[in-house]
Formats: C-alpha cells, structure tokens, sequence
C-alpha cells in the first residue's frame, strides 16, 4: 500500500486526541483510509438516544475528491436512503478540500437533526415527511429505538 | 587573547513571504479599505505571536515552508501561491484542486473563483500557468451551461411526453439542498477553516 499522505495521519490523530462531542471515529487496523464511525442522534431529533454506525472511506484522491460515508444502522430519514447512502451536497458537487473528516461528520449530524424532505434520497420517506410530518417523526423515533438503541 | 577563526557554520533561514500578517491585521480593520500601514515592530510582534497552526496549507496542511504531498525539496520546486481573495495554497495542491471538475474553479476557503492575486512578487513565475487552467476551467463551466441549456430546451419541446417518465426515475443525485441545507453547510465549512 501506498504511504498515508500526511494531513490523514494529522487528522486521524486529532480524531482520537481532541473528538468531536457525540462522534467517534477509528481507522481500522488493516486499512487506515477505512473509518468505523458512530454518530449520537442530536437531542430534541427523532434519533435522540440512537447510536449510528456508519463507515467512512477516504479514496484515493482525497482530499481532492470527498470521503465516501454511508450509514450502516438503518435510519427512518428522507436524505438517507435504504443503502445508507446519504445525499449531502458536500459529499458530492459542494466537496472542498478545507473540509475534513470532522466537519464531514458534523455535516451528517446537523443533516440528523434538520431533515430535508424537498431534495430526498429516500422518496417514499421524503413523501411521508411532507404529507404526515408528524406521523413520520414518530417512524423515525420507532426505527431508532429498534435499530439504533445504545 | 587572540582568537583565530578556523571554521564558520552560515545559518540561514527563509520564509514565504506572503504578506499574512498584513493581511489579518487588514481583516480585523473591515471598515477600513486601505490597509493600515504595519511598521517593522508590529509586524514582527504580530509574526512572533501567530500560530504555527495558521501557517499550513488548506489543502494538505503542511506549512507553507513545507512542500506539497508529492514534492521532497521546499523552495522554490514547490512554490506557494497567493489568490485574490488572500487564502494561499502550494502552488500543486490548489492547481491539482482547481484540475477537478469538482472545484468549479473556486477556491477551497471561500468559493469565490479562485485568481492569483495580482502584484505579488512569488506568483509571478505561475501567472502564465494559471492563466490557461482558469480560461480552461471556464470554458469548461459555459460548455456545461450549454449542455444544460440545450438539455432543458429538449425537455420543453418534448412537453409532457418527455415529462412524464423523467419523474418516475428515482433521484439519485438531487442539486443543491435548500437554503437551509446550504445554512448548515456553510457553518460547518467555515468550522473547517478555523481549524
């Protein structure tokens, strides 16, 4: 394997030296460009109390292309579909190379906590949250304790 | 005594200089448009009290005195460049950066469209360079408009026919969120470039 490019062996030190409250993110051992991640679903959200795990892989290019992050515990949420795959304009056309691993992650938790059902991934859910928001709050917060329970 | 000189070790040290001190004493002063002239003693106070940590690369993080991922010797292989909008970058980061379709030809920092700045000395030998990626870059992005142009003319001509099944295809990569999606965004972009 190719050696680590500098600024990913910074970042994976400060990940462990100085997280980000309510994020946790380790490197696996045999690949160091692979994170296991778990966010903490933000207070007053429907994923309040959950714990998420998602994985996170830096290709090749990075930072000149953006990490690659996909939920792994099923989550009721209209950007996030049933693949984990997540639709967040930084992770895609609005990738900038200042960003890093950590405001990556904070993206994912304020998308969490701010659902937004008028650009969905998840069409049937992004339906749901428009026409019965607070019946699907309540599906979220139901998928949340039956999947992501700490 | 008598003392004879038998070896001599110079020292020297070297530094970029890209006029960042001037520049955040320039940024704390917003209501000024000119900037407020820096005698020598400010300037080494304020060079002396920076932190280490400003002076990195956005794009690899290395000190500016350093080099880019892919070079060994610092100096002059490894230049740094200044943009208009004041974020500076080794010359191969942002030029590798500003090759992507991704960057749209902004900056990383700010997103504004990235140019050298005009008038510093170090970007000089790069201008010429630079020149022909942005004037690539933009050609690039009216292309695009015009695909998108002609796209969407074909869209209105083919009227509900052409509609119809567009809208039952799944949404993979949708635009742009919304404008409070963009809120988000922007406040944690801007967590990034404090760090």
């Amino acid at each position: 394997m190719a050696s680590l490019p500098k600024r990913i062996i910074k970042e994976t030190e400060r990940l462990v030296t100085d997280p980000v409250p309510g994020i946790t993110a380790e490197p696996h051992d045999d690949n160091l460009r692979y994170f296991q991640v778990t966010i903490e679903g933000p207070a007053g959200s429907p994923y309040e109390e959950g714990l998420f795990q998602l994985e996170l892989y830096l290709p090749d290019d990075y930072p000149m292309e953006a990490p690659k992050v996909r939920f792994l515990t099923k989550i009721y949420h209209p950007n996030i579909d049933r693949l984990g795959r997540i639709c967040l304009d930084i992770l895609k056309t609005n990738w900038s190379p200042a960003l890093q691993i950590r405001t990556v992650l904070l993206s994912v938790q304020a998308l969490l906590a701010s659902p937004n059902p008028n650009d969905p991934l998840a069409n049937d859910v992004a339906e749901d949250w428009i026409k019965n928001e607070q019946g699907a709050k309540q599906t979220a917060r139901e998928w949340t304790q039956r999947y992501a329970k700490k | 005594m008598r003392v004879t000189v038998k070896k001599a070790y110079p020292v020297f040290s070297w530094s970029w200089d890209t006029d960042s001190v001037a520049r955040d004493v320039y940024c704390n002063n917003p209501e000024h448009n000119v900037r407020p002239d820096i005698n020598s003693e400010t300037y080494a106070f304020l060079r002396n009290y920076r932190n280490d940590e400003d002076d990195v690369c956005g794009i690899c993080r290395v000190s500016y005195n350093g080099v880019c991922p892919n070079c060994k010797i610092p100096g002059r292989s490894c230049p740094l460049v200044v943009g208009s909008c004041n974020h500076s970058f080794h010359f191969h980061c942002i030029y590798r950066w500003l090759d992507t379709p991704t960057s749209k030809g902004l900056c990383p920092m700010c997103r504004q469209e990235f140019t050298l700045k005009p008038e510093v000395l170090i970007n000089e030998p790069h201008a010429q360079k630079f020149m022909e990626l942005i004037s690539r870059n933009r050609e690039r992005r009216l292309a695009m408009e015009r695909e998108e142009q002609e796209l969407n003319n074909e869209l209105r001509e083919g009227g509900v026919v052409v509609d119809e099944p567009d809208q039952g295809v799944p949404v993979m990569q949708p635009g742009l969120g919304s404008d409070e999606e963009e809120d988000e965004i922007d406040y944690d972009s801007n967590d990034g470039m404090r760090m």
